[in-house]
């Protein structure tokens, strides 16, 4: 710039106004869930459905007293879903849906608690708010904690997997990062076991770790976080991990180079092969990123992470190296192989632009009608229907 | 609540009380506390987005979005005396999608067009007329950049963030940073000889 100066903000005005500032915390006040304005305009109404709302309450109270039953008075038990599934409807109003194979036990029930245990599969649980009961539900590498909200549990040998759909969930447990996790809405909590010690005769194998993964829709790109390890740390071929724990991307991949990711890429597992790809993409590295997600969707289509690796590799292509075709073969894959619920509309969205970007108009038309159809309020629904004149 | 925070009274208050005890009187239901973390902190976000994204009633949604969800979220807040950065990034997140949802809009020939603050819109009076012109080439090169670039080279270049806060509110490293500014600095160099 030959007469500008930087900062460039020295030579404007303030555009901050006052007025606009009013005008913003006014809407803000108006979305809060206890605001007195909200509380005014609903007041009257509040008294005229104060009677009947409590009476229903009181007489649903009555019936909610005491242990957890099931909705239909049996007392609880354990569920192993069948090939369709099965829905475990309950007396206060929850409901868990069994996907096929998943084994449901409750283990104890009071009128303040309740605790169960998702031996093995996946669960959706709608906790009614509100409710006299703070659920407790362990999964093994973790216990998830909620009061009133719709999350997704999927357990799977060596890995947890937590997604919140709506209210917010705590996960707890030794292989959480800092032991315990706050979940919102959209967002997703990982947990992996420690790959087991390597075998004395093997060739060195790194630093096992148990990293978790959070992601949040709108959001940046996953967040590793090293757990506890539980095996030392091979010398030549984990100061790349040792680095990559630490925060230290740049250095980790330097550590490698570009040989050395390629080397471990070809016979690391799941779990490494996400930090590998988080040490070449947060070190500027985008491309050579792209190479441990396609082994995992290439080599490991049936681990429970693979469809996140094929959601990391389409936000990558789309967003990062802008190739929006390939960029739409990988968000295809993240949908077929299953991507989390909470994670799925996001997907969608970028689909389309995927095809849009690509010059792909019929595939974006047809894109934006799938995103329609599963999402008819969705929040990109205009962006969306546009692709749809 | 109709007017905002409009006591002095309270602004006073307020600029004694650390972040970390308005995050705590926050998460603790108060409302006092949210209206002087948003007070403390809506300006200069506003600020931020306006010039981020040209437009003023984009940034007072992105603003306001910014803080329902911090609302929503303060809990997951580890450090509470970091509400500020936090905050930041919520925003350039929020901002960073308005971006890619503008790219996409213009793609399909649907853009708005009707940017109220721009650089030049924002000039100050006392800016001559060669930096006037200058800043309107910046505009229009700003709106052909990728949103990576486009984002980096302003964080840095309009406000004056250093390399680690921009590389924090972008969710990258610093090396990508320092990358994407380059990139954008190249190309508003060329353009900058080419018009003089």
């Amino acid at each position: 710039m030959s007469r500008l100066r930087y900062p460039l903000k020295d030579l404007l005005d303030d555009p901050t106004r006052e007025e606009a500032l009013a005008r913003v915390w006014r809407g803000i006040d108006a979305r809060a869930p206890r605001g007195r304005r909200r509380a005014r305009v609903w007041a009257m109404a509040s008294v005229v459905a104060a009677t009947a709302v409590a009476i229903a309450f009181a007489t649903f109270e009555r019936r909610d007293i005491g242990p957890l039953r099931f909705a239909d008075g049996h007392p609880l038990g354990a569920v192993e879903a069948p090939p369709v599934g099965a829905v475990v409807a309950m007396s206060d109003g929850s409901r868990v849906d069994l996907a096929a194979g998943a084994r449901f036990t409750p283990l104890e029930s009071t009128g303040t608690s309740f605790v169960a245990v998702l031996e093995r599969g996946s669960a959706h649980f709608e906790v009614r708010p509100g409710g006299p009961r703070r659920w407790q539900i362990e999964c093994g590498l973790a216990t998830v904690e909620v009061v009133g909200t719709g999350f997704d549990c999927t357990r799977a040998p060596g890995r947890l997997s937590v997604s919140v759909q709506h209210g917010a969930v705590l996960v707890r447990g030794e292989r959480v990062p800092d032991r315990a996790r706050r979940l919102a809405a959209g967002e997703t909590l990982e947990v992996l076991e420690p790959p087991a010690p390597a075998e004395p005769s093997q060739a060195p194998v790194g630093a096992p770790q148990a990293p978790s993964k959070i992601g949040a829709p709108q959001a940046p790109a996953p967040i590793v976080a090293a757990a506890p390890e539980r095996a030392p740390v091979a010398a030549d071929s984990g100061a790349w991990r040792e680095l990559a724990r630490g925060g230290h991307h740049r250095e980790a991949f330097a550590a490698l180079g570009a040989q050395g990711l390629l080397r471990e890429t070809k016979r690391l597992g799941v779990a490494d092969l996400l930090v590998l790809a988080d040490v070449a993409r947060l070190s500027g590295h985008a491309a050579e990123a792209v190479v441990p997600l396609e082994r995992i969707l290439r080599d490991f289509p049936g681990d429970p992470q693979a469809p996140l690796a094929a959601l990391a590799l389409g936000r990558l292509e789309l967003d990062t190296l802008d190739r929006p075709a390939k960029a739409a073969t990988a968000l295809n894959r993240a949908l077929s192989l299953g991507v989390p619920r909470s994670l799925r509309e996001d997907v969608r969205t970028r689909l389309v632009e995927a095809y849009a970007r690509a010059g792909n108009r019929t595939a974006a038309r047809a894109a934006a009608a799938a995103y329609l159809r599963e999402y008819p309020d969705g929040r990109d629904r205009s962006i969306v229907e546009s692709q749809m004149r | 609540m109709g007017v905002l925070v409009s006591a002095s009274l309270s602004l006073k208050v307020s600029e004694a009380v650390s972040d970390e005890e308005l995050v705590r009187r926050a998460l603790a239901g108060e409302r006092w506390g949210r209206e002087m973390l948003y007070r403390r902190h809506a300006g200069g976000l506003l600020a931020m987005t306006v010039r981020l994204l040209a437009n003023r009633n984009e940034a007072e949604e992105i603003v306001q979005d910014t803080f329902v969800t911090a609302f929503e979220q303060l809990g997951t807040l580890r450090e509470p005396g970091a509400v500020r950065g936090w905050l930041g990034q919520i925003a350039v997140n929020l901002v960073r999608r308005r971006f890619r949802r503008g790219r996409l809009m213009r793609f399909l020939g649907l853009d708005r067009g009707a940017d109220d603050a721009t650089l030049e819109a924002l000039a100050d009076p006392g800016v001559s007329t060669d930096q006037r012109a200058e800043l309107a080439l910046v505009d229009r090169l700003l709106r052909g950049m990728k949103p990576a670039l486009r984002l980096a080279w302003m964080l840095r270049r309009v406000d004056g963030l250093d390399l680690g806060e921009v590389a924090s509110l972008c969710d990258c490293s610093l090396a990508t940073v320092k990358r994407r500014i380059a990139e954008a600095d190249a190309i508003v160099d060329r353009h900058s000889k080419d018009a003089s």
